[in-house]
């Protein structure tokens, strides 16, 4: 480089509020990048290949300094716009093989899953003064239907929206965007690639499907039996002890005796007077579900190669049951005879309730680990863990009358999320309640891993069917933008209306993890009224930022 | 101290004819310069006039052509980009061109790049003009951003 000084754009920084700060604490006005909300932070790299080398002296670096101006030899698109102008939605930078550059715009962007053709135009770029050369290329669509097929949406609802860009342009990352089910964002279904070669005027482009929908939903393993919950059938039964001799064994008719009624358990129905059901005592019962390589994000290296951001969710249920153990106090009858006319009356007076009380103590532990991961290295995981302690009762009750039997059940539970709080609960399911332990096995948390929401759930306490929630717990997996990813705790207890959202420290980027600043909202259950972060990183400097109002780094 | 008169009498005593002379007509000279200052003419107060009226600057210029000929007797200003003026218009096929400039220039294939190589701005690498005789001038200009060899 001759000692021409260096020209450009050497304002860089965080734009938000309209506003860049630059290095030094100085602000300029800049227009704020939009689009769906986790767009308004994507930032793709431009690395011309033969970008000047800037040298400055020491003194012109500490002026720049003072000024807040950096000369780089990269550029950032942010959002749809470079150096704070607008560039269009969908849009990047084409460094043609002749080093000449080319704004390219394709309607690709914002398309739906029943398009079948995309217009791509080149324009140049970059020159100054004159109308730029434009070339137009209309590129088939391949058909994808099947994605939207997938996860049963209307090819009409799925949003193909840019993903990421290639440095020098020869391509971009499509995804196909749908709202699902309790998705805080949109879910990525499957993935596009717009491809670039040759020159403008001769340009060969191309658009494939790259990831499909089962490739983008990962993959399952199912190591132990998710599904089911060891269990025994036991029944409550009932055995007569007389002591002393029947009736006929009092020709005096005088004198008397008892007959004891004792209450146990036996895996014989026979004579039986309750089923009860609880859960094996024979150690801890494990089951782990696995699903891997949920794409979540797919970005170009500085080198231009294409990584994926994946999620693993790692689900692990421990269920360990203590001996069931029953304490019971007899029914007595006591058997009196008495002469009378001619006859030997006999009068059968109960000397004692009868009463069986069975228990079950049990330990819970629900972990739900989701591990995120770019280009096959960790950045950043999240781990919520549940452990309930259990202590079920089962109590039968043979009246003085001698006739109705009752039974009661009652679980009294202490529970503790981690991270998160600790409680406690009971309840109280009402007569004919026979089921120990098992009813505390929560359905919901191992099937809301297929709905692309990526939660772990993790309830306080919930009664034997799982409708009533007592409490609860979510950590779902946020992509702020397409290059930052973090967590929110969602939490309500008992008795609140509103949910607690804890946008969580850590979080992940391309360069690896980070800590940002934790945030804290409270919302109803209405998503819509959800106020949800923005966040964006930059590949230049590394740096990542979360915050309720738009930001993006340029 | 003597009175000026005194001192001038003594004076001539000690010359001759001659520096008297010479000495008489200095001194008359001198008397003259001496004499009580003139009163200048007074000017006569005018009344204001208000703002000068704004209209079109003009100057003149009293250029000579240059007697140069032909290369090695200098370049006779101004410089008019173009080696020859342009076509007259088609509208006005007899208008005089002679002083219109007419784009006449070649420039560095990489023009001077922004430090992120995103924009480019033109870079002159000649420039051909012609002087006020009509004259072919040349400028070349250095390639600010040059390939540094591998």
């Amino acid at each position: 480089m001759s000692n021409v000084p260096p020209w450009g754009c050497p304002y860089h920084g965080l734009i938000q509020d309209n506003q860049l700060t630059l290095p030094n604490g100085d602000t300029l006005p800049c227009r704020q990048p939009n689009g769906f909300s986790f767009e308004r932070g994507h930032t793709h790299l431009v690395q011309v290949p033969d970008a000047p080398e800037t040298t400055r002296t020491i003194d012109e670096l500490a002026e720049d300094t003072a000024s807040g101006r950096q000369w780089l030899d990269q550029a950032l698109i942010s959002g749809n716009q470079i150096h704070g102008v607008y560039i269009g939605n969908g849009a990047m930078i084409y460094i043609a093989p002749d080093g000449s550059r080319w704004l390219v715009n394709a309607s690709l962007h914002g398309s739906n899953a029943g398009t079948t053709a995309s217009t791509v135009t080149l324009r140049r770029f970059g020159i100054i003064g004159g109308e730029p050369e434009e070339y137009t290329y209309a590129v088939p669509v391949p058909d994808l239907s099947a994605e939207s097929a997938y996860h049963g949406v209307q090819p009409s609802v799925v949003q193909v929206r840019m993903f990421h860009a290639h440095p020098q342009g020869k391509a971009a990352v499509f995804g196909l965007f749908a709202k699902l089910v309790n998705y805080i964002e949109y879910a990525a279904l499957a993935w596009l690639e717009l491809s670039l070669s040759g020159p403008a005027d001769d340009c060969l482009i191309g658009i494939a499907l790259i990831r499909d929908a089962a490739t983008t939903d990962g993959v399952l393993a199912e190591l132990d039996d998710f599904g089911s919950v060891s269990q025994f059938t036991r029944w409550l039964v009932a055995d007569s002890v007389e002591t002393g001799s029947p009736a006929s064994a009092y020709p005096a008719c005088s004198d008397s005796y008892r007959r004891d009624i004792t209450y146990s358990i036996s895996s014989d129905s026979a004579g039986s007077i309750q089923q009860i059901s609880g859960i094996l005592t024979s150690g801890a019962q494990v089951a782990r579900r696995v699903q891997q390589g949920i794409i979540i994000g797919l970005l170009y290296t500085e080198m231009g190669t294409l990584q994926e951001v994946t999620v693993e969710a790692q689900l692990e249920r421990v269920i360990t049951g203590g001996a069931l153990t029953i304490t019971s106090t007899p029914y007595v009858l006591a058997y009196n005879f008495t002469p009378g006319d001619g006859v030997c009356v006999q009068q059968i007076t109960q000397e004692q309730n009868g009463e069986a009380t069975v228990q079950q103590s049990g330990t819970f532990e629900y972990t739900t680990t989701l591990v995120v991961r770019y280009g096959g290295q960790e950045i950043t995981r999240q781990s919520l863990k549940d452990i309930t302690n259990s202590t079920s009762t089962f109590n039968y009750t043979r009246s003085a009358s001698g006739e109705p039997t009752v039974a009661l059940g009652s679980r009294t539970s202490s529970h503790q999320s981690i991270p998160g709080a600790s409680g406690t609960s009971s309840i109280e399911p009402g007569p004919g309640w026979s089921s120990l332990i098992s009813g505390s096995v929560r359905g919901g948390m191992d099937s809301r891993i297929y709905a692309l929401e990526i939660s772990a759930i993790a309830f306080w306490a919930s009664s034997s069917n799982g409708e009533v929630v007592q409490g609860g717990q979510t950590i779902r997996l946020i992509r702020l933008s397409n290059g930052l990813y973090s967590f929110v705790m969602i939490r309500r207890a008992v008795g609140e209306f509103l949910s607690r959202y804890t946008y969580l420290a850590d979080a992940g980027t391309p360069s690896g993890p980070v800590v940002l600043e934790e945030l804290t909202t409270f919302s109803s259950s209405s998503q819509s009224t959800n106020p949800v972060p923005h966040g964006s990183y930059n590949p230049i400097t590394g740096q990542a930022v979360r915050a309720f109002n738009p930001v993006c780094w340029t | 101290m003597a009175a000026p008169t005194e001192r001038t009498a003594r004076m001539r005593g000690n010359l001759t004819s001659r520096e008297q002379r010479l000495t008489e007509s200095l001194i008359t000279g001198l008397q003259e310069l001496a004499e009580p200052e003139r009163q200048p003419p007074k000017l006569s107060r005018s009344e204001p006039r208000g703002a000068i009226p704004s209209g079109r600057g003009y100057a003149e210029s009293n250029y000579q052509p240059g007697t140069a000929t032909s290369t090695g007797g200098g370049i006779a200003s101004p410089l008019i980009e173009g080696e020859v003026p342009p076509p007259a218009p088609d509208s006005n096929p007899t208008q005089d061109m002679t002083a219109e400039p007419n784009l006449d220039r070649l420039y560095w294939p990489q023009g001077l790049k922004s430090s992120d190589g995103l924009f480019v701005l033109p870079s002159i690498k000649e420039l051909v003009m012609r002087d006020a005789n009509g004259a072919k001038v040349v400028i070349l200009l250095a390639d600010p951003d040059p390939e540094v060899a591998p």
